[in-house]
């Protein structure tokens, strides 16, 4: 619960930061149209004759109000707080997803996503309630504690209640073929009952995760207007045999299957040349 | 798949005893109202009508499987009949393989990954010679590890320590939850060592320092009275842990060593050579470079077929078709997913290793025959013949790597699993949240 408290503390001072500019803000503004920073707010503004444009105002420089001194991490809670900086909050544990739920309520902003999420199929209606994704592994389980509770379904059975999931992968290797991954869950899930559809395993990976980024009016389906981001599979993009075509990520053309088609990086060049051909 | 029985047992009775064959309930006395007349006791099953995909690479439609005392012992094709005591389940022609062998896992040594207090897969003594480590009696029948990977098909682990230039010994276990007796199938069939990253300063002395292990254990063994007189030269070791190496020199058991440097493979071909030892290699990400003198060698190699990045300096040359060049030039291949609480995934690497150019036909093989193989174990298990372990899977699906393939039912040991796990249990607790709401 130290963590809480400490978050706490965070907000109360994003807060207190947002409040000193906000007033900061309302100084300069009625300074630069020539006006006293004593005036009260709401004071009629100056008057004007009609018909002529407004006296130059010539404020004096040493009355300009003094910002306050920035702070990047407060102004980034302040900006959550506003509602302009979407929030992605690293949590396996079903109990804390729902303390960070209310605690974030309390100060009036949402989670948009829980990375990793492991417990999430325990509080999956909470989480549709609260329009919270949650970023997930596939089938990761066991390797801390937090991580001890998890299943195969859990993307299945948060897709279930109406809540967005998003199939993850944080390994060099399963992100590699994170269409496995959501092939996976999506076949657990099948298997345990749960009716989920191709289409809705293939937005665990694709219009769930843009709208995580808020870039859904961007990217993550294949609409007119948006982003001509495309992958052309050599099969069902579920099956362990499937591979990628092509790749066009802003229309560009960036990969083709086909001998010596693998990418290679500086670090490849006189380390990896044997590796030509590969696939 | 439907029963049909030899005897006049009422159904129930008869599910009975062939559904819930949980070995801890086996062990334990009959319930007073069990009957007691032998002769209707059902202590042989047939699967018939199942194809049956033996594990060496042929298939037999239509065929029968007898399994008595947890043994299989008799396969064929058509039909089994005239066998007392026995119950038969049409499985409708679908498909049975071996049990799934799952190579170097800490399965039942560790149960939490980042929690200590879980772990028993290293012996803590200062110095690298840890061969007489021996972690059998540490192998926790209750870890919960053991049933989420058996009721996927994992009906067999390789548990291996850690740690070390010579680890210790292996256990082979057969995934039985709960039968804190029987999990154990084996103990030392094989020793377990790490070699590419330095534990003397150098990997040449890191070679040096195996070979001088193995001298010890040899000169121990014809010198013994002399080092109780102590009339010996310095040893690397604790005698307990030269002691180990003794059946790795008769070649009874490999060693099993942890390597993927092109020129530590070659370093371990001309170790087993010289001390003709026979040696198994795990990792090999660049096995590909030097596969010809691996198949010469007779060396077993496991791979995990997604280990494709340079991670490390001692694996540049990791690439996708590793199994695919290994096989093609040869070398028995046996293929692992590296990760104890998923090794159920090795379908999906061996799926992998096949969109990547291994037939299909030898990546079965290679998580099943060939990991048997790689710890010596062939004899008894890998493919479905008169004489082996009865650890058998019936699959949903025609093939066991894709994606949407689960296994219907597992028997380990002849033992039907009951195919539920924690994992199961906690998904079916949650799997309708009214009921925490209503």
């Amino acid at each position: 619960m130290g963590n809480v408290a400490g978050y706490r503390k965070a907000f109360e001072e994003a807060v207190e930061y947002q409040r000193k500019w906000d007033t900061y803000r309302r100084k300069l503004a009625l300074w630069e149209v020539g006006e006293s920073s004593s005036r009260r707010d709401g004071a009629a503004p100056p008057k004007r004759k009609r018909g002529k444009p407004a006296p130059a105002a010539k404020p004096d420089e040493k009355q300009r109000p003094e910002p306050p001194a920035r702070d990047f991490g407060l102004e980034t809670l302040a900006g959550v707080l506003d509602g302009d900086i979407l929030v992605h909050m690293h949590c396996y544990r079903a109990d804390e997803m729902s303390l960070m739920l209310e605690f974030a309520a309390g100060y009036g902003f949402s989670i948009r996503s829980f990375h990793h999420a492991v417990e999430a199929y325990k509080i999956a209606d909470r989480l549709a309630a609260n329009d919270t994704a949650v970023s997930i592994w596939a089938d990761w389980w066991g390797f801390k504690v937090e991580a001890y509770d998890g299943v195969r379904e859990n993307a299945a059975m948060v897709t279930q209640a109406g809540a967005r999931a998003i199939i993850h992968s944080d390994s060099a290797t399963g992100i590699q073929r994170l269409n496995q991954e959501a092939g996976k869950a999506l076949f657990a899930g099948r298997k345990a009952g749960v009716q989920i559809t191709d289409e809705q395993a293939l937005e665990w990976l694709t219009i769930n995760p843009a709208w995580a980024l808020g870039v859904d009016d961007r990217t993550g389906s294949l609409e007119p207007g948006k982003a001509a981001d495309i992958v052309v599979w050599t099969g069902d993009p579920f099956s362990v045999y499937t591979q990628a075509q092509l790749v066009f990520i802003d229309g560009e053309l960036v990969y083709e299957r086909g001998p010596d088609s693998r990418p290679r990086s500086d670090f490849d060049l006189g380390l990896r040349d044997e590796l030509r051909g590969a696939p | 798949m439907k029963f049909t029985t030899k005897t006049k047992l009422l159904p129930a009775l008869l599910l009975a005893l062939l559904a819930i064959p949980a070995p801890a309930t086996l062990a334990a006395a009959p319930p007073a109202h069990a009957d007691p007349l032998p002769a209707l006791v059902i202590d042989k099953l047939i699967l018939a009508n199942a194809k049956i995909e033996v594990g060496d690479g042929t298939v037999i439609d239509g065929g029968s499987i007898l399994i008595e005392d947890g043994k299989i012992t008799r396969v064929q094709a058509g039909t089994i009949t005239g066998i007392d005591k026995s119950a038969t389940l049409d499985l409708q022609g679908k498909l049975v393989t071996p049990g799934l062998i799952a190579a170097d896992t800490t399965i039942g040594l560790v149960e939490i990954g980042a929690e200590d207090s879980t772990h028993d897969d290293t012996r803590n003594n200062p110095g690298s010679i840890k061969a007489g480590y021996d972690p059998a009696p540490a192998v926790n029948a209750d870890s919960s590890l053991i049933s989420i990977q058996a009721i996927e098909g994992v009906t067999t682990a390789a548990v291996a320590p850690q740690g070390g230039l010579i680890s210790g010994e292996v256990a082979w276990i057969d995934l039985l939850a709960g039968d804190h007796a029987n999990i154990v199938a084996a103990a030392g069939v094989a020793v377990a060592a790490n070699f590419g990253r330095s534990y003397a300063g150098s990997r040449a002395a890191s070679l040096a320092q195996l070979r001088e292990a193995f001298e010890d254990a040899k000169w121990y063994r014809d010198n013994q009275r002399n080092y109780e007189r102590n009339q010996s030269r310095e040893l690397v070791a604790h005698p307990l842990d030269l002691r180990a190496l003794w059946p790795v020199l008769d070649r009874k058991i490999p060693l099993v060593v942890r390597a993927h440097r092109a020129s530590d493979l070659l370093a371990l071909i001309e170790l087993g050579e010289s001390l003709s030892i026979s040696i198994t290699i795990v990792g090999a990400a660049e096995g590909w470079k030097v596969a010809n003198e691996l198949a010469a060698a007779k060396i077993t190699v496991v791979i995990q077929p997604t280990d494709n990045l340079p991670g490390s300096f001692d694996t540049l040359g990791a690439r996708l078709d590793n199994a695919k060049l290994l096989d093609d030039a040869g070398v028995t291949v046996a293929i692992a997913h590296f990760d104890s609480h998923n090794v159920r995934n090795v379908t999906q690497e061996a799926g992998i290793a096949v969109a990547n150019g291994l037939s299909h036909a030898a990546a079965l093989r290679a998580i099943t025959l060939n990991v048997a193989k790689a710890y010596g174990m062939d004899r008894e298990y890998g493919t479905i013949a008169a004489g082996k372990v009865a650890n058998l899977v019936v699959w949903d699906g025609p093939d066991p790597f894709e994606l949407s393939t689960w296994a219907e039912q597992v028997w380990v040991r002849g033992h039907k699993l009951d195919m539920t796990s924690r994992q199961t249990q906690l998904r079916d607790r949650y799997m309708d949240l009214e009921v925490f709401t209503n």
